[in-house]
């Protein structure tokens, strides 16, 4: 993946969108966001909550890579949102084998 | 009765799942008690315990012999409680750190048998001995799950306690959240633990998780418990403010410090000259945090609102050679990263990063409510005004134990569970809905947002009257935006925003307590800094500001410190 180091540039995002009380299978919904050098997947998927879609679902907590609490799927390869750098034409969806309980977000692995 | 909502009855309930709540569960679990968890996000992928570094502080002396580290047998419990209480700014109650400074190398030993391997052992600024056990919050964690798997604990996660429930003065249960449905439940209890960390993400900056919006002191607050020490929140000085991907990570500092960095303004200046002609970069946390605020504060910063740490007097293979070690590698990642945008030189900020203050607490856990104990970052008193590194961690694991066992003998006690108040679940259910369905109204994603600013700039670091004055009118307005909280979004599954929406009540609650404490207390003292009162007042303030709910209003009142061994220094 090419690394952008352009400031401020806007990309599109494909992003995976599911939520069971009105879908009945999962569709994807394409973002522009405008991104900066240094910004990651989890701070993409940030932008578009806070200033798209707020119906957006994600889980993440530290935001800092200290555990595999965000996993995702970027463009078919399992990653930590929160530490691999964005890129132009991501498609983001959620880890695969698990149930999807909305979007992005799946169940805990808990007891596994 | 007729609620609609689910009820799960247990005995003993604990809300958090980190390092304090499963601390707790496992010990719970030795009784004959059912025990169930309820967290807001996922048990070892949440809170502020994984993104530990992280170090459990114990006397030297008992590194060595119950652990097997290279530590001093000079040192002991007796001078490891000194240092807690010196670096606390004497506000510690003494009586807990007693229990914790004697319960702490058992903790620590039964962490290894449970197979946590204890790697180095580090001395910290203001430990007298390498006390420091070092390991990772994400190991930590990975242990006591493990742990609390063995048991027959219920696990409840993407659960968020909304509000506790009261029968008379006692607390029986807690109204929560399921994220994952929209659905309420009750979890009735004999007796409830706090295990909820800190608030420091009502700041702006900050090194923690998401979760930390002092749900736990805020739900404590209404049902009349009493708060200690809330004017002290502690600062990390330079952590990282950007690039977006290291936000708020810690290692910004750890190399400042190792590489003998410079933290330089928007002149060029290296400013701690100003501060400290000798040390430098290498003054102790506090000027340094002060020197660096005062320089953001007045304008000679960053444009982003932070200060430049340098390297670019070093050759790039010195640099390379460290973050290279094997025992840095929990820097690496990060450093690389920043690269990204500049190579060496680091755009750092303070962050909020610890809550001293919290619930008041007895030695065996229990607040100022029958049913209702805390453990870990939500209680206040055993750190005083300061933290020392490494006894967070202690605090969970020997607080954790206490309240874990203290709840069981008291739940074993409980005959009657009390009644639940219908009304109560009833005005906790409208609250909780009303902003996913309200039609119009403000966002709270701009609410909280707002409400961190305020903090930032008002509340932080280094504080006056008149500051404290505006935050307090502020936060009275912003609190007049909680009944017009509208959430755009209204799926009831997995809505972040509502979550937001219903964490924002908390976030204010919390920072109204340490506005109101921060303008009482006249004086600076540990990490409270007040620019009209630079001076440590022995005469007038060695005691500590007790904040309590009373008819609707938040009362404060000054108790008398908690003396056992270490008297305070003499006035005059």
């Amino acid at each position: 993946m090419k690394e952008l180091s352009e400031p401020m540039k806007t990309i599109k995002v494909k992003v995976f969108r599911y939520d069971p009380k009105k879908d009945e299978k999962g569709r994807y919904e394409t973002y522009e966001v405008p991104i900066t050098p240094g910004m990651s997947v989890l701070d993409v998927l940030d932008y578009i909550y806070a200033n798209i879609d707020s119906s957006l679902s994600y889980y993440y907590s530290c935001h800092r890579g200290y555990n595999a609490c965000c996993m995702l799927v970027v463009n078919g390869k399992i990653i930590r949102p929160c530490t691999t750098l964005a890129t132009e034409d991501m498609t983001i969806e959620p880890l695969k084998g698990r149930k999807i309980i909305k979007d992005l977000v799946v169940e805990s692995d808990l007891k596994q | 009765m007729n609620l609609s909502e689910e009820i799960i009855e247990t005995d003993v309930l604990i809300i958090g799942s980190e390092a304090a709540g499963t601390r707790a569960a496992i010990e719970a679990s030795k009784y004959d008690v059912d025990v169930t968890i309820i967290t807001k996000g996922r048990m070892a992928k949440s809170g502020a315990t994984i993104t530990a570094i992280m170090d459990m502080a114990i006397d030297s002396k008992s590194a060595k012999e119950l652990l097997g580290l290279p530590g001093d047998t000079r040192d002991s419990p007796e001078l490891f409680f000194e240092d807690i209480v010196i670096s606390g700014g004497y506000m510690n109650n003494q009586k807990l750190v007693e229990v914790l400074v004697r319960e702490a190398p058992q903790r620590a030993r039964e962490l290894q048998e449970w197979g946590l391997e204890w790697k180095r052992l580090h001395k910290m600024p203001g430990h007298r001995y390498p006390r420091s056990c070092m390991s990772t919050g994400v190991a930590l964690m990975a242990v006591l799950k493990r742990e609390v798997l063995k048991h027959d604990v219920n696990i409840f996660e993407d659960m968020m306690a909304l509000d506790l429930l009261t029968s008379g003065n006692r607390v029986i249960g807690v109204v929560a959240l399921d994220i994952k449905t929209g659905d309420l439940k009750i979890f009735k209890a004999k007796a409830t633990i706090l295990a909820t960390g800190g608030a420091s993400r009502i700041y702006l900056h900050t090194t923690t998780a998401k979760e930390l919006t002092g749900d736990g002191h805020a739900m404590a607050y209404r049902v009349g418990a009493e708060l200690v020490d809330m004017e002290f929140p502690q600062f990390m000085p330079a952590a990282f403010l950007w690039p977006p991907i290291v936000r708020g990570h810690p290692a910004a500092a750890n190399i400042l410090w190792s590489l003998n960095g410079w933290l330089l303004n928007k002149y060029g200046e290296r400013f701690l000259a100003r501060w400290d002609p000798e040390r430098m970069e290498k003054t102790t946390r506090d000027i340094e945090a002060r020197a660096i605020w005062k320089e953001i504060q007045e304008g000679r910063g960053s444009p982003r609102g932070g200060i430049y740490a340098s390297l670019a007097h070093l050759p790039e293979r010195i640099i390379r050679n460290f973050v290279e070690e094997p025992s840095n590698v929990h820097l690496r990642w990060a450093w690389e990263a920043a690269k990204v945008v500049e190579e060496k030189v680091m755009e750092v900020a303070p962050h909020a990063h610890f809550f001293d203050g919290g619930l008041v607490i007895n030695e065996k856990c229990e607040t100022s409510i029958p049913g209702l104990f805390a453990a870990g970052e939500v209680a206040g008193g055993v750190n005083g005004g300061n933290r020392l590194s490494g006894v967070a961690i202690t605090q969970t694991q020997v607080q954790g134990a206490i309240a874990g066992r203290s709840a069981a003998e008291y739940a074993l006690k409980v005959k009657d569970r009390g009644e639940i108040d219908k009304k109560q679940v009833e005005a906790i259910r409208e609250r909780c809905y009303a902003p996913l369905e309200r039609k119009d109204g403000v966002s709270p994603i701009e609410i909280r947002t707002r409400i961190q600013e305020l903090a930032w700039q008002k509340v932080g670091l280094v504080r006056n009257a008149h500051d404290l004055e505006v935050a307090i009118f502020e936060i009275e307005k912003l609190k007049e935006c909680i009944p017009k909280l509208c959430v755009r979004n209204k799926s009831s599954i997995y809505n972040l925003e509502w979550v937001q929406a219903l964490e924002i009540e908390n976030m204010l609650c919390v920072l109204e307590m340490i506005a109101r404490a921060a303008l009482m207390r006249t004086e600076t003292r540990a990490t409270h800094v007040r620019e009209d009162y630079p001076k440590t007042d022995n005469e007038n303030w060695l005691k500590n500001i007790i904040i309590k709910q009373e008819a609707g209003k938040m009362k404060l009142f000054t108790r008398p410190i908690v003396v056992t061994r270490l008297s305070p220094p003499k006035v005059g």
